[in-house]
């Protein structure tokens, strides 16, 4: 994957995000089968799968760049979407061991580390970063160590502590979210800070993901895929900016939807950190809008059945109630009816050109 | 099970498992614990009165205010052993503040013990600007930090000791009035 060095993109008013041709056919479309409910769909997270984003421990792609400076930038505007209890320590030092070894294993031309006992040195060639540090010694490091490593990554991370049979929501770095708040959840239980998703508690989907969650073990990461859809391409849909972002659900017209309304994946990886046994979270979410979905002939009938169908309660609780039929009504005409092979790769090798593009 | 992020409410009954017994109420309205009579927990108890003492008197210690008793119950607990049982009792913002207290003093979960709440007066924090507004009472405020009418989501946060309230954008709440009419 070709890495832009320099953030031209916006993820943010005036907004600015291309997808490349290379991009979209990697992208970690969510829907296996015509139609959606919530399922644990959780599986081994192996360096393999049906798309390209899926084939690295941390996907590292073209808008990395500019996604580290959209992370920044929140985070200078509200400090709380980074935060980290004091018995998490150890842990923080597990995920800064963890995420340089594999950047600097799976993409040797963008990081290095070299490690002499104690004595570690990171490079980061994109962000331009070079730091000497004494691994375990946070004085050595110009900001606490999971916060200077989450910077350096795209997408979420949460620390989560094992006890009492649970895991406790205890630290995190949370700023490219659909919809939930780190410093209102901190400190929560795995059911508590689920508990505002609808059905699925009802479903056992929880409990055996609890259950099965307290088993994970180091070394062997499991992942699964989840959605919603945002309208512009906008990392930061929290609470805390909902008055600043909600309004642009009653945006969504005939003619706009194809590059307003964007799908929002979350590519979900779970680790067991080996010293802390506490697990990591990492959330890393990709925004597809419309129009290029409609590049790939499965993916644009797929998302039209599976929208259509849609049960109202997931609908109204993703928040796609003002534009959903919108949506529909645009991806119609482009559905044949024709079935659909079951998985979610493209069964293409390049994007088509089905829209004009945009005046 | 039940999910929900609410604290546990439960009617008070002394557990015998405990070698001492804290009980700590904001109006003396509040009954005891089931089970009271050979063993009598300590009462503490909000009288809302500024010429109230704190000391000991028939057993009850009379505190001016939720303020006031929250204050020493956070120098008792860091002061206690294994074997305490606290027990509260009063209206649903007192007794976020005491599992507030409670939890930052280390106290397991089987070794607090809340009263259903005697009110459904909220203590809901604003996402937006971060200010908590009390005794909130029904579904919607107004903020007093920030001015948002905030609607109050049913997810709680333990260590906040507050409900979530979250603004709803002006031109959100028309278009779903609209649809709603041409439903």
């Amino acid at each position: 994957m070709t890495v832009q060095t320099s953030a031209r993109e916006s993820y943010h008013p005036p907004y600015q995000v291309t997808n490349s041709a290379e991009t979209i056919m990697r992208f970690p479309f969510p829907f296996p089968e015509d139609t959606y409910m919530y399922s644990m769909n959780v599986e081994p997270h192996v360096r393999s799968g049906p798309v390209a984003a899926m084939h690295h421990t941390f996907d590292i792609d073209e808008h990395y760049v500019a996604e580290c400076a959209e992370k920044a930038r929140i985070l200078e505007q509200d400090p709380k979407r980074c935060i980290v209890l004091p018995h998490m320590r150890e842990a923080e030092w597990d995920f800064v061991e963890f995420a340089m070894t594999c950047l600097s294993e799976q993409y040797p031309q963008h990081f290095s580390l070299r490690r002499e006992g104690q004595d570690w040195h990171w490079v980061n060639r994109l962000l331009g970063y070079e730091q000497s540090f004494v691994f375990g010694d946070a004085t050595t490091l110009p900001l606490p160590p999971f916060e200077y490593m989450a910077r350096q990554m795209q997408g979420d991370f949460t620390l989560h502590d094992q006890r009492e049979d649970d895991l406790w929501m205890d630290g995190g770095m949370v700023t490219s979210q659909a919809d939930w708040s780190l410093k209102f959840d901190l400190g929560m239980s795995f059911r508590q800070w689920h508990a505002p998703v609808p059905k699925a508690a009802e479903m056992g989907v929880f409990d055996r993901g609890l259950r099965f969650l307290l088993m994970l073990q180091p070394g062997k990461p499991v992942r699964r895929l989840n959605w919603t859809m945002t309208i512009n391409p906008r990392l930061d849909t929290s609470p805390e900016n909902f008055m600043v972002w909600g309004p642009d659900r009653a945006s969504v017209t005939p003619e706009n939807v194809a590059d307003k309304v964007h799908l929002r994946v979350e590519l979900q990886t779970l680790y067991r950190m080996p010293r802390s046994n506490a697990i990591l979270f990492s959330i890393r979410c990709y925004l597809m809008p419309v129009r290029d979905i409609m590049r790939v002939s499965k993916w644009r009938r797929r998302l039209h059945r599976v929208l259509r169908d849609l049960d109202p309660a997931l609908s109204s609780y993703k928040g796609l109630d003002l534009y959903r039929q919108t949506v529909v009504d645009f991806l119609a005409p482009y559905d044949d009816g024709a079935p659909l092979s079951s998985g979610i790769q493209p069964d293409a090798d390049q994007p088509e050109s089905v829209l004009a593009s945009v005046a | 099970m039940i999910v929900s992020s609410q604290l546990p409410f439960a009617p008070l009954a002394l557990d015998r498992s405990g070698v001492r017994h804290l009980y700590v109420r904001d109006a003396a309205a509040c009954p005891l614990p089931e089970g009271c009579g050979a063993v009598m927990p300590e009462v503490w108890t909000v009288v809302s009165d500024a010429t109230a003492m704190a000391d000991m008197g028939e057993g009850e210690i009379l505190l001016r205010s939720a303020t006031a008793l929250l204050e020493r119950l956070a120098g008792r607990l860091a002061r206690e052993r294994v074997g305490l049982r606290l027990y509260a009792a009063g209206g649903a913002s007192f007794l976020s503040r005491v599992a507030i207290v409670a939890d930052a003093a280390g106290l397991a979960v089987g070794e607090v013990l809340l009263a259903p709440p005697r009110d459904a007066a909220r203590r809901v924090l604003c996402v937006h600007c971060d200010t908590v507004n009390e005794a909130v009472e029904g579904d919607t405020v107004r903020c007093l930090g920030c001015g948002t009418t905030l609607f109050v989501r049913d997810h709680y946060s333990r260590g906040l000791g507050a409900y979530m309230g979250v603004g709803e954008p002006e031109i959100l709440l028309q278009a779903m009035e609209a649809a709603a009419r041409h439903g």
